[in-house]
Parts: C-alpha cells; structure tokens; sequence
C-alpha cells in the first residue's frame, strides 16, 4: 500500500511514473521518474498542480525525500526548467520539520542533464544531491 | 534560388509554419545533422537544445506566419552558426534587444543562476531563462539584427568553447 495517494501522469511526449521505495533504514521515500521529452508551451498549468499535490502530500506525511529520475528525459525546455526552479523554491519556504530532500539522479552523457541539473541543486544544496550516473 | 556555392562543410536551411508541434521534429533532424557534422554528439544535443529555444520564441513572439532556421558549419575556425528569423512586434523587439544584452554581460553561470531565481518569482507565464541557459551551456555569442519586423537571432559556437564527448 503506497503513502502518497499518487498516480502517474502522461500528457503529450512526457510521463511522469510516481513510485516508492525504501531506503537502507526502512525509510520510505518518494521516486519521480520523467520519461520522454518536456517540450511544451505551458507545462506549469500540467504539471504545477502535480507537483504541488506531491508536495503537499510528503510535507502532510512525513516522507523526507523524493528522487527525481531524469535519466530517461531525452529533453527539457527553459519553461519546464522554470518549472523545476519553482519546485525547489517550495522546498525552501516549507519550515525545516516539514521540508524533505530532493535527490536527483542525472545521465552524464546527456549535455543537458549534466549542466542544468547540476546548476539546479545549487539552488538549494542543503535540500538536494545530484548523482551523475 | 541560392544553393551553398561557397562550399561550407555543412548546410541546412528549413522554413516552416510557425506551428509549435514542429519544434520537436526540426530539433530532432537537426541533433542529427549535427552529429553527422560535427562528429559530436554531446555538442550535437548542446547546439540542437540551443535550435529549439530559439524556434520556441520565434513562434510565441511571432507577429505573424514564418520561420527560418539555419545553420552553417565552418571548419577551418571550426564554428558554427545558427540563425533563426521571424517577424515580431516593435514591442518584442525592444523586450528581445535588452535580455540579449543582459544575458551577454558577466559569467554565464552566475547569470543563469540568476535568471533561475527571477524565474522562479514571476507568475506572468514568461520565464526569460531561454538566452541565459544557451549561453551557460555552450559558453555562444548571442546576437540579434533588426530589420523592420523581421528579427534574426544569431549564435556562434566555436565548437572548442565547451563540452564535448
Ligand atoms: N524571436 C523573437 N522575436 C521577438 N522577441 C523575442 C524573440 N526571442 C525572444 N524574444 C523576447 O526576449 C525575451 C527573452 O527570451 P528568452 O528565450 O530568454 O525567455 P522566454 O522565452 O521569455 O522564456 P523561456 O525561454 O525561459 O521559456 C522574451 O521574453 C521575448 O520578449
Ligand atoms: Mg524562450
């Protein structure tokens, strides 16, 4: 039985696969997976309320992290990075017993995901980690 | 017609309707290409990303039908440039002119970084990351000529500049 009541959402060229897992502790922890491209015009008024309904989700119960896969992303636009950006500007304003962890895991190989990823976890790095696989 | 007499190693023009469900498809033949051109496909991915901003913004700004990419590749410097054209308002213009002067000034990281943060503030649906994250990921000379209402943006990559594989 899953914590977060989470589906999976798929709009255009994108999914995006919710799941959980547990770490070495027994901790459980949240997992986005982004498959695809993130190509679109708009993604806030797709994705915004997602994102936030996640957050509020783990904030409400306790999950302290969530890892982002983009490995499989093949693209993401400026906007769908804004939309990023936005993310982690909610993680900064949540107070600290309520916050969680982002761990993000990129594809080194991928130019993009090697440079704006790593750019991204400099906005809040005592909130998120980059793995470079 | 003007087909490629001065015999660059590597030439591509497409003019196409402004209609954003063709950006994926042009970025996609033009990261191929790329490789084929240049050998490289991580500066394939770089250049072709940078392809896709620009064709983005000369759709959402576009003050009427048209859009032109191209793209030049001169070995002996080992450059490469991309150009891509449209017609926009006075409005935009003056908008376009003062961002690529902004984002041309100082370290491209720590204008991106930036520009992150401005981003993350508005609620207007712009985000104006577009120049600043072509510029920190291929460390390019952005550029813009105006004439009337027809815009052309230009970047130049020399091709030694960044990251490769
Ligand atoms: N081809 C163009 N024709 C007219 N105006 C343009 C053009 N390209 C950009 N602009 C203007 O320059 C601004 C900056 O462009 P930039 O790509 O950096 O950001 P954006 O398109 O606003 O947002 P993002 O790219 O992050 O989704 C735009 O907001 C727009 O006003
Ligand atoms: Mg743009």
């Amino acid at each position: 039985m899953a914590v977060l009541n989470i589906t999976d959402l798929s709009y255009e060229n994108i999914t995006l696969a919710y799941s959980e897992q547990t770490d070495d502790d027994g901790a459980v922890f949240a997992s986005l997976q982004f498959n695809g491209d993130m190509d679109m015009q708009d993604p806030d008024s797709v994705f915004m309320p997602y994102i936030q309904d996640i957050h509020s989700q783990m904030s409400q119960n306790g999950i302290k992290k969530i890892q982002l896969d983009f490995r499989p992303l093949r693209f993401l636009n400026s906007s769908g990075i804004k939309l990023m950006v936005k993310w982690v500007q909610m993680m900064l304003i949540l107070p600290p017993d309520k916050t969680y962890s982002m761990e993000i895991l990129a594809n080194s190989a991928v130019a993009w995901q090697d440079n704006c990823l790593k750019l991204l976890s400099l906005l809040a790095p005592k909130l998120i980690k980059i793995k470079l696989l | 017609m003007e087909l490629n007499r001065n015999k660059d190693a590597g030439y591509v023009e497409l003019v196409f309707g402004p209609r954003w469900v063709y950006i994926a498809t042009v970025r996609k033949f033009l990261q191929n290409f790329l490789s084929v051109t240049i050998g490289n496909n991580k500066k394939a991915d770089v250049i072709s990303m940078a392809g896709s901003e620009l064709l983005e913004n000369a759709i959402k700004y576009a003050s009427e039908e048209g859009t032109k990419i191209s793209c030049r590749y001169r070995e002996e410097d080992n450059t490469l440039t991309l150009i891509v054209q449209n017609f926009s308002s006075p409005e935009n213009i003056k908008v376009l002119k003062e961002q690529i002067d902004i984002v041309n000034t100082g370290n491209p990281e720590e204008m991106y970084m930036k520009k992150m943060m401005e981003a993350a503030m508005r609620e207007d649906g712009g985000s104006q990351l577009g120049f600043a994250r072509i510029r920190y990921e291929s460390n390019s000379e952005i550029s813009v000529d105006v004439d009337g209402d027809l815009v052309s943006v230009t970047i130049l990559f020399r091709l030694d500049a960044f990251e490769g594989d």
